[in-house]
This record gives C-alpha cells, structure tokens and sequence, in this order.
C-alpha cells in the first residue's frame, strides 16, 4: 500500500489530513515535530512525506534538506504545506528540492490531488 | 520607630507584595490550565464527528445533528475549535463549518455583537465575521467600516470586508478612505484588491469622484486588479486630473495593465513640461507596457536631463530584455548624459546573466585577506 508521512504539530492538521489521505487508501503514518518526521521517513520509508515547515525542533525544510541528503531516502517525494505564502518563500521550497508546495489555508481535495499527482510523476 | 525597624518593616511589606503576586500568578495559570483542559475534554467527544464531516466535504445529516445538539457548556468550548479550523481550510471542507456555526447562531450573535458598547467587543465580532464571509451581515460591516467611532473597529472592519470580498462593498470602502472618520489608505486600497474585478464598475466610477482620495486609490487599485477596460478613463486621469497624486497612480495603474493604447498618454506623461515625479513613473509605465515603440521611448528618455526620469528608462529598458540591449549599447557607448544611466544597467545584466564571475574568491596573501575580484568574460 501506498503510504504518506504527515508531520505538522498542529493536532487539528494532522488528524484532517490523516483522514483524508486514509479514506481515499493510503498508508498514514504521522509526527508532531521535525525530528520525528526525519525518524520516520529514515523507519518507515515513505513514498510521500507531507510537511509542515513550521515545526518544534527541526522545520519542514530542516526535515526536507536532511531527507536529499540521506543515501537511502533521498528520493522520497515531500510536499511542503505551509501557512509562508511569499513567492520566495515558494521558490525557496522548490530550490531545497520540494516536489510541491501548498499553502495553508488549505482545501483537502486539493492536498489528495497533489498527493497523487507527485506518485503519478514518480510512477512515469 | 527607628529609621532601622522603618527600613525593615518597608522590606517586609515588599516581599509580602512579590509573594502575594507570585502566588496570584500561579493560581491565574493553574486555573488557565484547568479551563483549557476542561474544554479539550468537552471537545474530545465531538473531534472524530467533526473531522468526519469536514473531510467528506458534504453535510451528514447524523453528524451534524450530534454536533450542533451538544449542549451550551459543550458547545462554548466546541465554538472556539471549529473557528480556528475554519482559519486553517478552504473549499467545500471550511464551507461545512461556517455552516455549522451558522446554524448554531453564532454568525446571528456576532452581529448582535457589532452594536455593543465595547469597541474591544465590536472589533473581535467584526473580525470573527469577515472570516466567516458568505453569512455576515455586510451592510452592518460597512456601516461600522464608515461610521464607527472607534479608528480600531473601523479598521477591523474594513478588513473583514475585504476577506469577505463582496464586490458591492467597493462603494462603502471607497468612501471609508476618505473623510474625518477614514481608515487608513492601505488598509482600504487591500480590502478593494481583494474584491476582485466585480469591484471594477464602482472604481471607475471613484475616478470621477470629487474626493481625491477615492479617486487616488481607485487608480490604484484598478491598475493591480488589471482592468483593462478602465485603460481610457485611466488615461483621462494621468493627463488631466488636477492632483499631481492622482495622475502618478493613473500612470502607474497604465502600466500595470499594460495595454499598447496607453503608450501615447504615457509618453505625454513622460514630457518635460510634466511634473518630474509623475515623469519618472510615466517612464517606468511605458516599459511595463513594452514593444518597439517603448523601447524607442526609453532609449530618448536615457538622456533626461532629471536623474529619476532618466533611471527609470534604464531600468524599464534593461528589463524589457534583448530586444532592448541594442538601444542601451548604442547610448552606453556614445558621449550623451544617458551613457552612464545605460552602462550602470548593462553591467546590471551582466552580473545577472553570470557574465561577471569571481575570479579570486577567498584570495588570501600571508594574513591579510584580500576582497573578492571580479571581471567580465565571454
């Protein structure tokens, strides 16, 4: 089964998201801040990580930077949902190697199609 | 009583003042602690229902019968949790909750929550309102937005008209710019950019207004919504509206929407019977809109004897790209005042382009560290 890492330490986040990406079949494993997200992509080896960028401990981008530079899953796709909506702060996700950035408020149909939209990218 | 036992008495009074503080400010805290646990527990039962509900994206009956049926002590800790996951969502998902506090009447208490006497109060339903949108009252938003004694509330107001983003409150924005009781123009002039292009009619009609600030923030905003129907009026405005502020961001406005007709008003604009201020922006304006015929434009403009005019053509040129390399070369190469202005955007380019790399970086002789060293190549 597919499965996706959700790591945001806002409860409300990881709960609405998990539900989501559950009901439409995939795999959820979550964490409430960067250290353990980088823990759980290195354990359990996702095919999508979804991370927040503001989180205790490391940030999303510590967490995505740590994950290209790891030999063993440095392939894993991240997507970026973050509540930083400046262009830069865009472009500087996608320069960190983000495969996707969305911006909080978030619409949850449109977080499941980016999901499958970057495993469609991945599979071809 | 000697000076002795006074000094005594006053430290004693002292340390009994910074106990009984620091015993105040941990019963406020534990008390706090105890609320917020009170109310996680209350929620607690309702979470799964409620992020059932928002993450079908659709109204279960069952659902949200069991929810809007929780009681009042449940439901005011319940009200706050749904506010603050309507700040976090958008779609089909944030549209459920409002609905539910809808039903609830929390959107019918807000508004009762407008006319009361506290401005404290008035502000924190105003600002509730605008985030909860389709269901707020707009006309009691803008009558608080105009009208509202206190600068803060109006504020707040305005605001939430913006994220309401009805267009028909582009008239009482307009008018909430202006006037003894107006609030700020930036505040006004985001609230009116969030409307959107429905807003379009009423702003052009604010170009013609007999307030100077409606008219200024009209231009304004008709120019970053990119109305191009408003290019004509717009252009009435740069050449001929009797406030200098008012022509600046009409020219602007011009530019942002960037139509091609507009070139010839930009160009009078950029004459030097004009204002230096509104010529320098004309300038810019005209590279906005770009084409042969603006980057003719410009390259006159390089030797503007106004330093402001005559940057802004370089700056506009260089960024209209190859095509206008020609023009800057020839300038930069000749004897005219605007060599130096095309030379400065021309190495701009340079650096830009990676044509200037560091030759010597981190150079270093013996213990003194010598700057980076840069030059030209290919």
């Amino acid at each position: 089964m597919t499965s996706v890492l959700v790591a945001d330490d806002d409860r409300d986040i990881r709960e609405l998201v998990s539900f989501k990406l559950q009901a439409a079949g995939y795999d959820v494993v979550t964490a409430s801040d960067g250290t353990d997200a980088l823990a759980q992509v290195i354990a359990h080896r996702p095919d999508v990580a979804v991370l927040d960028v503001m989180m205790p401990g490391l940030s999303g981008t510590d967490v995505l930077r740590a994950v290209r530079a790891h030999p063993e899953v440095g392939g894993t796709r991240v997507i970026l949902l973050t509540a930083k909506a400046q262009e830069q702060d865009v472009a500087a996700g996608f320069a960190l190697g983000a495969d996707d950035y969305i911006v909080k408020p978030f619409s949850p149909r449109e977080l499941l199609s980016r999901v499958q939209a970057v495993l469609g990218r991945r599979a071809s | 009583m000697t000076v002795y036992t006074a000094f005594l008495l006053a430290g004693l009074a002292l340390v009994a003042l910074g106990l009984a503080l620091a015993a105040a400010i941990i019963v406020q805290r534990g008390l706090r602690q105890h609320a917020g646990r009170r109310d996680l527990a209350l929620v607690e039962p309702f979470r799964p229902l409620l992020i059932a509900l928002v993450m079908d994206e659709r109204a279960d009956a069952t659902a949200t019968a069991r929810i809007l049926g929780a009681d009042a002590r449940a439901w005011s800790a319940l009200e706050p949790h749904i506010i603050s996951m309507v700040r976090k969502l958008r779609g089909d998902s944030r549209a459920v909750l409002v609905n539910l506090l809808h039903e609830r009447g929390t959107i019918t208490r807000l508004n009762r929550r407008l006319t009361r006497p506290g401005a404290v109060g008035r502000a924190r339903a105003a600002e509730l309102l605008g985030l909860l949108g389709e269901h707020a009252p707009r006309r009691d938003l803008e009558r608080l937005a105009l009208r509202d004694h206190d600068a803060e509330v109006r504020i707040v107001a305005a605001r939430a008209l913006g994220e309401i983003g009805d267009p028909k409150s582009a008239r009482a924005l307009l008018a909430a710019a202006s006037g003894p009781r107006a609030v700020p123009l930036r505040i006004a002039a985001r609230s009116l950019a969030r409307l959107g292009p429905g807003a379009a009619p009423e702003l052009m009609r604010g170009l013609r207004s007999d307030k100077t600030t409606s008219r200024a923030v009209s231009a304004e905003i008709l120019g970053l919504l990119g109305v191009t129907s408003a290019a004509t009026v717009l252009a009435s405005a740069a050449e001929d509206d009797p406030e200098l502020d008012v022509r600046i961001r009409s020219a602007r406005a011009l530019g942002r929407i960037g139509v091609p007709s507009a070139l010839p008003v930009l160009e009078r604009c950029t004459g030097p019977d004009r204002h230096p201020a509104l010529r320098a922006v004309a300038a810019r304006a005209v590279g906005e809109v770009g084409g042969p015929i603006a980057i003719e434009l410009l390259a006159r403009l390089l030797d503007d004897p106004v330093h402001r005019v005559a940057a802004n053509a370089a700056r506009a040129l260089g960024r209209l790209g190859d095509r206008a390399l020609p023009a800057l070369r020839r300038t930069a190469a000749g004897a005219t005042p605007g060599a130096p202005y095309a030379a400065e955007v021309l190495a701009e380019i340079d650096v830009r382009s990676g044509r200037v790399v560091a030759l010597r970086a981190d150079a270093a002789v013996g213990d003194v560290r010598l700057p980076v060293v840069t030059g030209v190549v290919g």
